[in-house]
């Protein structure tokens, strides 16, 4: 992937665009001191700025209508995947907290929290949203497929974006209705996921595509049903303890 | 007599020139282990001094000494810019940076709580700025992590009190690990978007800022009810974003200053969201 590559895709204002093609002219010792903007080495911070560039794209996934390698449009970034599962970490535990509390007060007991929850959720959601698409995009170019770690990365991670919804919605105390939620998440995740990865899985032999799919959707399926017994369960007794 | 000047203009010459392009067979050692010292602080001060602070001793030497023209000339002119290069650079750091640290006041002879008054003295006064960031900032240039590390720990140690028995450890580590992680990240993150922040100073930053919470936590030690709790939570959650919001506006973010706000908002959510429930 080019700079200009990279660049061509992400909205910038024609004022930083001139500056960093300016930057890239004419050899000026002192500009690079006063040009903050000019390119930077690959160790420092800034020369990975340009992975962090903007995104509206959450929504692109959870209304999965277009192909998502398209929305981005060759510019796959991190700040989405990383935010998107942090945040979904802190819902998760704020939804079950609230949840939580209001069994609690239904029950008639003292509502006590459980730190335990964050640890989980973090172990739980990093690990999907990071080391599951490493592990996809490794089996894949293992085979052939020519695969993009920041794309398998971006797509993992916006695809994490339902599950802001789905946990925030089941607070509700109905059981069926946090099922229906847990699987409306799952599916449209599921299908997003696969979507997206299709082309590129496709150009592998038949039977191994096949058994890489059906992992990713083992994987996925796994995710929903532990979020669902960890963080969307509650049980609110029928006869509250005197 | 006139081909003794010549003489003494021509071997003068020649070590500038040496000088100029590194000939290593014409310079002498200590010439050659000085020049990368002064290498980066010559580009910033482009010809002048240079020129000036070589000409003057060249001008006086040449003419009094003749055995050894050459090394006196050059030793005493690098010898010259790399003290007046050195200056600037201890001045101009001492102007920027620690403006407030080096104070003229002797510290040596003065009993030990007046030097912790002092550093107290100094988190009150960041802590004032930061809380009404409507003033001047300058006092933050000055950065410490004496008062995050004091916010960090009241707070993780207020509410590992209120914690269930088995777990105020789990309580606290998480309190501990999100100020410092979460203010890291926060920061890497802005710098990550283009923004021109420094680390530890807005580190700094984000740390006093979590004052307010740290006041909510208190109250909600005293304060069991939810009514009170939840404004007071959400009201200092509120403050602290807001007063650092404040402190980021000027990192040159342009059209992703939203981009750096949400993870901030996001960090003071969680720390409210935990006093809260606490």
């Amino acid at each position: 992937m080019s700079h200009q590559g990279a660049y061509s895709a992400i909205e910038i204002d024609d004022d930083e665009v001139s500056r960093r093609f300016s930057a890239g002219g004419t050899f000026d010792p002192h500009r690079n001191i006063q040009d903050q903007t000019a390119p930077k080495p690959i160790w420092s911070v800034e020369y990975y700025a340009k992975f962090f560039d903007v995104l509206e794209r959450c929504f692109a996934t959870v209304i999965p209508k277009d192909n998502f390698l398209e929305v981005m449009g060759g510019a796959p970034d991190l700040y989405g995947p990383f935010w998107i599962s942090t945040t979904v970490v802190f819902v998760l535990f704020v939804a079950s907290s609230i949840a939580d509390s209001i069994a609690a007060y239904m029950n008639g007991s003292k509502y006590e929290y459980d730190f335990r929850q964050l640890t989980f959720a973090f172990g739980a959601v990093y690990t999907y949203a990071f080391l599951v698409p490493t592990l996809v995009w490794a089996a894949t170019k293992y085979f052939g497929c020519q695969p993009n770690l920041l794309e398998m990365l971006s797509l993992y991670g916006y695809g994490m974006a339902i599950w802001i919804p789905v946990a925030a919605l089941s607070v509700l105390p109905f059981e069926l209705a946090r099922w229906i939620l847990v699987g409306i998440g799952g599916g449209l995740s599921g299908v997003f996921l696969i979507r997206n990865m299709y082309p590129v899985l496709s150009r592998a032999e038949a039977q191994t595509s096949k058994i890489i799919l059906i992992l990713v959707i083992i994987f996925h399926g796994a995710l929903a049903v532990l979020l669902k017994f960890k963080f969307f369960n509650y049980t609110i007794l029928d006869t509250p303890p005197k | 007599m006139s081909s003794v000047e010549r003489d003494d203009f021509l071997s003068s010459a020649a070590p500038t020139y040496s000088d100029t392009y590194g000939n290593p067979f014409e310079t002498n050692i200590p010439l050659r282990m000085e020049s990368p010292a002064i290498e980066p602080d010559d580009v910033p001060l482009p010809g002048q001094p240079r020129t000036a602070s070589r000409g003057s001793p060249k001008a006086s030497t040449s003419p009094a000494m003749n055995t050894l023209p050459s090394v006196s000339g050059t030793l005493g002119s690098s010898t010259t810019t790399s003290a007046s290069s050195a200056a600037a650079a201890l001045s101009g750091n001492l102007g920027v940076g620690q403006a407030s640290m080096s104070s003229p006041i002797d510290t040596l002879d003065e009993p030990v709580t007046e030097t912790l008054l002092r550093d107290l003295r100094n988190v009150g006064a960041k802590l004032k700025q930061v809380l009404y960031p409507k003033g001047g900032k300058d006092i933050l240039r000055d950065w410490d992590l004496w008062g995050p590390l004091l916010m960090c720990l009241t707070l993780s140690i207020v509410l590992s009190f209120r914690a269930p028995q088995d777990q105020a450890i789990t309580v606290f580590t998480w309190i501990f690990v999100i100020v410092w992680i979460g203010s890291a990240i926060v920061t890497i993150n802005a710098k990550l978007l283009g923004g021109r922040v420094s680390f530890f100073q807005s580190v700094c930053v984000l740390g006093y800022c979590l004052f307010p919470l740290v006041i909510a936590s208190v109250v909600t030690v005293f304060v069991p009810s939810m009514i009170v709790r939840g404004p007071c939570c959400l009201a200092a959650f509120g403050w602290a974003s807001w007063a650092s919001i404040g402190f980021l506006s000027h990192s040159n973010l342009a059209n992703r200053r939203a981009l750096a706000v949400y993870p901030l908002i996001l960090f003071y959510f969680i720390l409210g969201w935990m006093i809260l429930i606490s």
